[in-house]
């Protein structure tokens, strides 16, 4: 293990000169590195994420960029354009609200004698607003000035257009389809690189560490905006200012096309650095000397296996864990815990094995953790307690407690629940929020109100949920949009929902998860499976404990709900169902794909590519192809969207194992559209499968 | 530490009304904004006792407490601060912390603490270990010259007392700092010492307080 981290210590010295001029300093109003409007050949620090807002003129542009590879980053925006356009469906100027998506690869890392270069493709629809397509180079001279030179197609090259150096013989890249479409969402890579192209250019001057002065010649015309008057160009330069403040934050101002001021502020961080860095949580007790652990604890009486199990029961209560079960046979034991509070797995068996080191009689050398959720036992750790003291102070003692501990799949499940564990009630009275992103006619939509949810967990496995919300301020029913949808409408009245609804009825399930053999997993849950759906859904994981891939089948037979959320049922019923891979691919990148029937009947596959950061903060993007027309599934072409999912840690520097997630759909329509059931096997049971386990394992000790 | 509070802020509103057996929202969100509020009842039960006391300063946050100890086992003292976070010494040598941030998971010291403790002046190596914010342990190794400073006196808190002063001057490829120890030449037990816990907490001040 040291080796690795001497040869990671190497490669970042290494790396750390060339990084000067690889991490974009500033971003443009695009959002992505840039000098104002222009795109420059730089990227951001590897899995940056920056959150952008900038105005000028009649363009109000939000972007959120992700640098997902070290070489290429991906952003989502949305726009809104005031009277800008000559709508689609009214054929007069009007508020445009857009969505777009970019992606931009670095072909060519700066060095100290070569620029870097990059391809980058906005709005990659290939008809939409912000549609173009660049090759940029930038070298930067006594590290403070940046020079850009770069090429542009589509709308990069509407000021100063010429030939396209791709384009002979008449061949596709001649000529470009400016359908301009507003209502596209689809991938129209024929216009990839079509039409004229046109050079641009600029240059930036990092004055100090916090001001750089930006100056560029732009290759974009807005032809479409100063044709509804909006904007009015004058000269093709811009110049600008913009000032990074310590914390991540930094303001730019602008003089644009000789007419307009723009402003804009970013923020831009790191996942992988928390600002408490890896917590503030108590600190575990110190070990007792094994020798002296019997009369610590009882002193000179000896303690009977009932007052060993109570003690250990409220020490570990105290920690945030459940005893569920507890039995000695020789000279090991095992105990089933319910981790109830530390995101990292490998944090509470170090904590449980400490406990267990400070309470149990000193006889007892082995310790067996196996950790449940809901009373279903996932995976076993065992630890020998010798290692435990031997490792304590160790400056490597992590990932040497590692290499001496065994792993295994908590099967067959001998598991013996202490009398009177079950029956368990967990309960939660209280607010809630509810969003809705960037919809095509709101950039928010929100809903707040009061939320109850309840689980009772009746045997190991077998468990009664429910949750219910009453709305006390909502937006998200002023939606005028109704469906148009020619598809059942499987998704699309999700207005009517929020509408016809006062008291909520959430979920209402029964549901019973269990071990059907090794590495497997299985789950049964039946009734109210969601905010639209009731009926049954059966599910099996196939999931080996040190593997990186896992198997899952899933079949539902779903019945669409009454608009008012309640008991009742409409007359659309549907067989849905996937068959789905796992993969953690390593270096933090996770994909996955769902193949089979979704709820409208259609039949396809969801593709889905995650950075889950080793913290567990994640970033994802996922898309949705069936067997619909394009123009059947009507706008957007096809389900897409992005995902954050952020632990609750990651913000309060205090453990705990709710995370905060949000999906950002440019538009939720009746294609491709999944049933959402509690609990599905994989996301309940891999914070404690041995592969993800051991990625967080540095907190064993913590 | 901005940041955390403003996004924070929505989960503060859900949870200062929510009531709940299950997950801590509440605890998690307030400890987050205003610290835990309490003395934590381990630190509270060995107040009860007549506990020892070491005088502990982070000297780059300007602040600083009496901490108690724990726990002794062998060479290695665990000492709690009233938040419940953690310092652990190996003779006076900061051995590890917790609950601090990205502080010292741990540190191997036998060579620096073996020239210290003699007054021998040279040259060691030193290896800290600290987990970073994304839970990935990172481990330097430190080159550090040992010098003998010569006679000191330092003002406990009941006694004044002449000591002899050892610096440790240590460097790694991007890291450098400075160890100061004072030793009481009687006993030849670090009477007060400034150590440093790595990049985030910077240098640890601690001094004995005599029973």
């Amino acid at each position: 293990m040291k080796f690795r981290y001497y040869v990671t210590l190497a490669a970042a010295g290494g790396l750390s000169m060339a990084s000067i001029w690889a991490a974009a300093q500033t971003l443009g109003t695009y959002g992505t590195p840039g000098i104002i409007d222009m795109p420059t050949a730089e990227v951001l620090p590897n899995g940056e994420l920056t959150f952008t807002a900038s105005a000028f003129g009649p363009a109000w542009r939000n972007t959120m960029a992700f640098q997902f590879l070290p070489m290429a980053y991906g952003t989502f925006r949305y726009s809104i354009l005031d009277d800008a356009f000559i709508r689609s469906d009214t054929g007069a100027p009007g508020d445009i609200y857009d969505r777009s998506f970019d992606i931009h690869f670095q072909i060519q890392e700066e060095t100290a004698r070569r620029p870097g270069i990059a391809v980058g493709l906005r709005d990659v629809g290939g008809t939409g607003i912000y549609s173009s397509e660049y090759l940029v180079a930038t070298k930067t001279f006594w590290d403070q000035v940046s020079v850009t030179g770069g090429l542009g197609w589509g709308r990069l090259a509407t000021n100063g257009g010429f030939h396209n150096p791709l384009c002979f013989d008449n061949n596709h890249f001649c000529n470009r389809d400016l359908g301009n479409d507003q209502e596209t969402g689809r991938l129209d890579v024929g216009n990839w690189f079509t039409g004229d192209a046109a050079f641009f250019g600029g240059v930036k001057w990092a004055v100090t560490d916090e001001l750089t002065l930006l100056a560029e010649y732009s290759s974009d015309d807005y032809p479409q905006e100063t044709g509804t008057g909006s904007l009015d160009v004058n000269i093709p330069f811009n110049f600008g200012l913009n000032y990074r403040f310590k914390n991540g934050v930094s303001l730019a101002g602008y003089y644009m096309y000789g007419s307009e001021i723009g402003a804009q502020i970013t923020y831009r961080f790191n996942p992988a650095k928390p600002d408490r860095g890896p917590g503030l949580e108590r600190a575990a007790a110190a070990l007792v000397p094994v020798e002296r652990v019997d009369r610590f604890n009882w002193g000179e009486s000896v303690a009977s296996q009932s007052q060993v199990e109570l003690t250990l029961s409220e020490r570990l209560q105290a920690e945030g864990m459940e005893l569920e079960s507890y039995q000695v046979s020789g000279n090991s034991v095992t105990v089933g815990i319910e981790n109830l509070r530390f995101g990292a797995s490998a944090q509470a068996v170090g904590r449980t094995n400490r406990i267990l080191a400070n309470t149990l009689p000193s006889q007892i050398r082995t310790f067996n953790v196996t950790l449940l959720r809901k009373g279903v036992p996932i995976t076993t750790v065992t630890t020998e307690r010798a290692d435990l003291y031997e490792l304590e102070h160790d400056v490597d003692g992590s990932w040497r407690a590692l290499a001496r501990a065994e792993i295994e799949d908590a099967y067959p499940d001998t598991d013996q629940p202490v009398a009177g564990f079950y029956p368990q009630l967990g309960y939660r009275f209280g607010p809630y929020t509810a969003f809705s992103f960037f919809d095509p006619d709101a950039p928010i939509r929100y809903e707040l109100g009061a939320q109850a949810n309840a689980d009772l967990v009746v045997s190991p496995g077998l468990t009664f949920s429910t949750m219910l919300r009453y709305p006390f301020i909502s937006t998200l029913d002023d939606s005028t949009r109704g469906s148009d949808s020619v598809l059942p409408r499987v998704r699309s009245d999700w207005a009517l929902y929020a509408k016809e609804s006062n008291l909520q009825l959430n979920y209402l399930t029964g549901e019973y998860i269990w071990r059907p053999g090794e590495d497997l997993f299985a789950r049964v849950t039946a009734g109210y499976l969601e905010d639209m759906y009731g009926g049954v859904s059966v599910e099996t994981l196939w999931y080996p404990v040190d593997s990186r891939v896992a198997y899952g089948i899933e079949a539902n037979y779903a019945i669409q709900r009454d608009f008012d959320m309640l008991f009742g049922f409409q007359d659309y019923d549907v067989v849905t169902g996937h068959a789905s891979v796992y993969y953690d691919m390593g270096n933090e990148y996770l994909a996955q794909v769902d193949a089979g029937r979704y709820l409208a009947g259609d039949w396809g596959a969801t593709f889905t590519l995650s950075r889950e950061f080793n913290n567990g903060f994640k970033v994802g993007a996922f898309f949705t192809l069936t067997d619909v027309p394009f123009d059947e599934f009507g706008e957007g072409a096809f389900d897409k969207g992005i995902t954050l999912d952020i632990p609750l840690s990651w913000f309060t520097g205090q453990p705990s194992r709710r995370t905060v997630g949000q999906t950002i759909r440019p538009v939720l329509r009746d294609g491709g559209a999944r049933l959402n059931v509690n609990n599905r096997l994989y996301g309940y049971t891999r914070d404690d499968r041995a592969q993800r386990m051991v990625q967080r394992w540095g907190r064993y000790y913590r | 530490m901005k940041r955390a509070a403003v996004f924070l802020a929505p989960v503060c509103v859900a949870a200062l009304f929510a009531c709940t057996n299950t997950t801590d929202d509440f605890a998690v969100a307030t400890t987050a904004l205003f610290g835990p509020g309490e003395v934590d009842p381990r630190v509270a039960a060995l107040q009860q006792n007549d506990p020892t006391y070491l005088k502990m300063a982070l000297l780059d946050f300007d602040t600083g407490s009496l901490i108690v100890l724990e726990a002794r086992n062998g060479e290695y003292e665990t000492w709690l601060t009233s938040e419940g976070s953690s310092i652990t010494t190996r003779s006076g040598f900061l051995q590890s912390t917790r609950g601090l941030g990205q502080g010292l998971m741990a540190a191997d010291v036998s060579e620096p603490m073996a020239m210290v403790r003699s007054g021998a002046e040279g040259q060691s190596v030193r290896f800290h270990s600290y987990l970073d914010g994304n839970d990935e342990i990172e481990i330097r190794t430190y080159v550090c010259d040992i010098e003998n400073r010569g006679q000191d006196v330092v003002q406990l808190e009941t006694a004044t007392i002449n000591t002899r002063m050892m610096a440790e001057t240590c460097n790694s490829m991007d890291q450098e700092f400075e160890n100061l120890y004072w030793l009481n030449p009687a006993t030849n037990e670090i009477v007060q010492s400034s150590q440093w816990a790595g990049d985030f907490l910077g240098r640890v001040a601690m001094q004995v307080v005599p029973k």
